[in-house]
C-alpha cells in the first residue's frame, strides 16, 4: 500500500525531472580556446562569418546624409574637409593633418595603416582597438605596449593576422558563442572604475558592452617625457548609464598624465575625446531606458534560412532599409527616415555654431598671446577664466563632433551639450575681447579665421580642402554670424 | 472534463476579448493553452493547470477580476517564453532565447494585434 502511494509522487518527480533539450548549432569542428582565425568560426557559424566579412563590402551610397565614409564608390571621406573649423582647432597633431570618416569593421587595419604616420605617433596604444591581439600583447609587454613605436608592436602581432581587425574573439566566448568582454586592459577595468560588478553583467548589457570596447572616448596617458604610458576611458567619476560629458571632462582635467596634446593656434596642453557613442547613447537617452542595446538597431535579427541570426553585417540602420527601426516602429521607412533627418539636421547646425565659435576663441587666443609676446599686459585673471570657458566649450565640441551618429543616439542630450558649448565659447570670446581691449589691442567685429591655411598642404600627403564634402548649416544660420 | 476544458470556446467564455484578438492572429491554429500552460512535461502541466485555473474561476466569480483586462504575471511570461521556444526551437537556436520574444513580436500581444494593419489603415 504504501509502496503504491510513492508511485504517483515518483511518476511526478520523475516528469519534472525530465527537462527538454537544448538547442544547438550544428557543428562541424571545434573551435579551440584563444581561436583568432575568423574563418575557423566560420566552418560553425557560416552565416555570421558571411555577415562579419561583408562588413567590408560598399554600403548602398545616398541613404546616409553625415555619414558616408564606407559607401560605394570608394571615396574617402575628409572629416576635415566636412567640418573645415576642425583642421583648426585639431592643428598641432596628427587628428589635423588627416582624419577621415570610417569604413566599417573590415578596413580598420588598413585605414590605420594608410593615414598619415603622425596619426601613430601614440605608439603600440594605437593598436589597442585595432587588433583582436591587443589583450594578449599588453599583457606580455607591459607599458612597453603602450610606449613603443606603432610599428615595432604591430610586428609583434602573428604575420597572418596584421591585417586582421574587429574578429569573432572580441565578442564571443569559443566555447559557447557567449558574449564576452575581450579588452579587459581597458573596458573591465573602466566598468569597475565605476562599480559595475562584471561578473554579473547580462547578454543585454554584453550586447551593447562588447561594443564599447571601442566604441568610447579613451585617454592615451602619457608619462613625463610624453610617451604613451596607458589607454585609459574616463569613467571614474560616472555611473552605468550615466557618462556626463562634466564627467568626462573632469576626470581629463584631474591628471596632468591625461593630456594629450599641444594646441597649436592656443599653445594649450589639452585632453582629447573620441567617438564617445556608447557615452552618449547609455546616458538616459530614449531608447537606452526602452532597454535597448547596440546591437538589437545595428545587428538586427534575420532570417537566414531556417535560422534567425543576429545580423553580423554591422551598420547604420539607415544603410539597411531600416530593419531594426520597423521592427518597433510602424510608421513606415520615408516617415522615420525623415525623423532622423530632422534630428540630424538640427544638430549639424549646432555642431557647426559650436564648432566655429569654439574656433574663433582659439583665433583669440592666438591675438593675445601674440600681444603678450609683443610686451602688451594681457589681464591674467580674465585670460585664466577665457581658457577655462574654452576648455569647457573644446571637449563639448569634440565630444558631439566625434560621435558617430550626428546626435541620433541621445538627441536632446547632444544637443544639451552643444548648447553649452556655445555657451562656454561665447563666454570665452567675450572676456578674450575684454582683455585686448584693456590692452589696447583692437580686435575686428569678425575674425578671421584663416582656415586655408590650415586645411591645405596637410601632412605627408599634402591634403587639401576637397570643398564639395564640407557640410553647411541646414538652416543657413552660421552663414550670418 | 480534459477535453472541454483545454478548447478556447472553454477560455473564452470568460477572455472573450482575447478570443476575438486571438482569432485574428497567426496562431489562431494553436490553442490558448498551448502557450498559457506550460507543456515540457504532463506534470508541470496539469499542475499550472490547476492553479491556474482555479485563480481563474475564483476572480472571474468573486467579481474581484476583470477577465477583459488581464495582465501576464512573471510566471505567466516565463511559461509562453518556453512555449514559443518549443515549437521555434530551430529559428531561435543561434539567439539569445532567454529574452522575451514578444517584447519586440509585439503584435502577439493580444492587446496589439493587428496593430501594424490599423496604422497602416490609418495613414491612407
Amino acid at each position: 500500500m504504501k509502496k503504491l502511494l510513492t508511485l504517483p509522487f515518483l511518476a511526478l518527480a520523475v516528469s519534472f525531472s525530465a527537462c527538454s533539450k537544448q538547442p544547438e548549432p550544428i557543428k562541424v569542428s571545434e573551435i579551440k580556446a584563444g581561436e583568432y582565425e575568423p574563418k575557423e568560426w566560420g566552418k560553425n557559424y557560416p552565416r555570421e562569418y558571411e555577415g562579419w566579412k561583408a562588413t567590408g563590402d560598399p554600403e548602398p551610397a545616398g541613404l546616409s546624409k553625415y555619414k558616408r565614409g564606407s559607401e560605394a564608390g570608394g571615396k574617402v571621406y575628409d572629416k576635415l574637409s566636412e567640418y573645415p573649423y576642425l583642421a583648426l582647432l585639431f592643428n598641432g597633431w596628427g587628428f589635423g593633418l588627416e582624419y577621415n570618416e570610417p569604413r566599417g569593421h573590415m578596413h580598420m587595419m588598413d585605414d590605420v595603416l594608410d593615414v598619415d604616420p603622425a596619426r601613430r605617433k601614440a605608439g603600440g596604444a594605437c593598436l589597442t582597438c585595432k587588433t583582436p591581439y591587443a589583450q594578449d600583447l599588453q599583457e606580455k609587454y607591459g607599458k612597453d605596449y603602450f610606449s613603443k613605436p606603432f610599428a615595432e608592436i604591430h610586428a609583434l602581432i602573428p604575420r597572418n593576422h596584421q591585417k586582421l581587425g574587429a574578429a569573432c574573439i572580441h565578442c564571443h566566448d569559443p566555447a559557447d558563442m557567449a558574449l564576452k568582454i575581450h579588452n579587459r586592459f581597458t573596458l573591465v577595468k573602466a566598468l569597475k572604475s565605476m562599480g559595475v560588478d562584471t561578473d554579473k553583467l547580462s547578454t543585454q548589457d554584453l550586447r551593447t558592452l562588447v561594443c564599447a570596447q571601442c566604441h568610447v572616448t579613451y585617454v592615451v596617458q602619457k608619462d613625463k617625457d610624453m610617451h604613451s604610458s596607458n589607454v585609459m576611458f574616463p569613467w571614474k567619476n560616472s555611473k552605468q548609464g550615466h557618462i556626463a560629458i562634466e564627467d568626462i571632462i573632469k576626470t581629463i582635467k584631474s591628471d596632468p598624465s591625461n593630456l594629450e596634446w599641444t594646441q597649436a593656434v592656443t599653445g594649450f596642453k589639452l585632453g582629447f575625446v573620441r567617438h564617445p557613442e556608447y557615452e552618449l547613447f547609455s546616458n538616459n537617452s530614449t531608447h537606452w531606458q526602452a532597454g535597448l542595446a547596440c546591437a538589437d538597431c545595428h545587428m538586427p535579427y534575420v532570417r537566414s534560412g531556417a535560422y534567425k541570426i543576429s545580423d553580423h553585417r554591422i551598420m547604420s540602420p539607415l544603410k539597411n532599409g531600416m530593419k531594426a527601426c520597423l521592427q518597433c516602429h510602424t510608421e513606415g521607412v520615408d516617415w522615420l527616415r525623415a525623423r532622423i533627418m530632422a534630428i540630424q539636421d538640427r544638430t549639424a547646425s549646432l555642431l557647426l555654431r559650436a564648432g566655429y565659435g569654439t574656433a574663433t576663441a582659439a583665433k583669440l587666443f592666438e591675438k593675445a598671446n601674440a600681444a603678450q609676446k609683443a610686451g602688451k599686459k594681457i589681464d591674467p585673471a580674465l585670460y585664466a577664466k577665457a581658457k577655462d570657458y574654452y576648455e569647457e566649450a573644446f571637449y563639448r565640441a569634440a565630444f558631439i563632433g566625434a560621435e558617430n551618429s550626428t546626435g541620433f543616439h541621445n538627441p536632446t542630450e547632444a544637443l544639451r551639450v552643444l548648447g553649452d558649448a556655445v555657451a562656454f565659447a561665447g563666454k570665452s570670446e567675450a572676456l578674450l575681447r575684454q582683455a585686448l581691449a584693456q590692452a589696447g589691442v583692437s580686435v575686428p567685429a569678425k575674425i578671421d579665421l584663416e582656415l586655408p591655411k590650415y586645411l591645405n598642404n596637410r601632412g605627408e600627403k599634402k591634403l587639401n580642402f576637397d570643398k564639395p564634402v564640407e557640410f553647411k548649416d541646414p538652416f543657413g544660420n552660421q552663414e550670418k554670424l | 472534463m480534459i477535453e472541454l476544458t483545454e478548447s478556447p470556446q472553454f477560455c473564452a467564455r470568460c477572455h472573450a476579448s482575447q478570443d476575438g484578438d486571438w482569432l485574428h492572429s497567426a496562431h489562431r491554429g494553436e490553442k490558448c493553452i498551448d502557450c498559457h500552460l506550460p507543456n515540457d512535461n504532463f506534470a508541470d502541466h496539469y499542475l499550472w493547470k490547476s492553479i491556474d485555473g482555479g485563480k481563474d474561476v475564483f476572480f472571474h466569480f468573486s467579481g474581484l477580476g476583470d477577465g477583459n483586462n488581464t495582465e501576464l504575471t512573471a510566471h505567466g511570461k516565463k511559461v509562453l517564453q518556453a512555449n514559443c521556444v518549443r515549437c521555434h526551437v530551430d529559428m531561435v537556436s543561434h539567439i539569445n532565447n532567454k529574452r522575451s520574444c514578444i517584447d519586440c513580436h509585439r503584435t502577439f500581444s493580444h492587446r496589439r494585434t493587428a496593430l501594424t494593419l490599423t496604422r497602416e489603415e490609418i495613414k491612407e
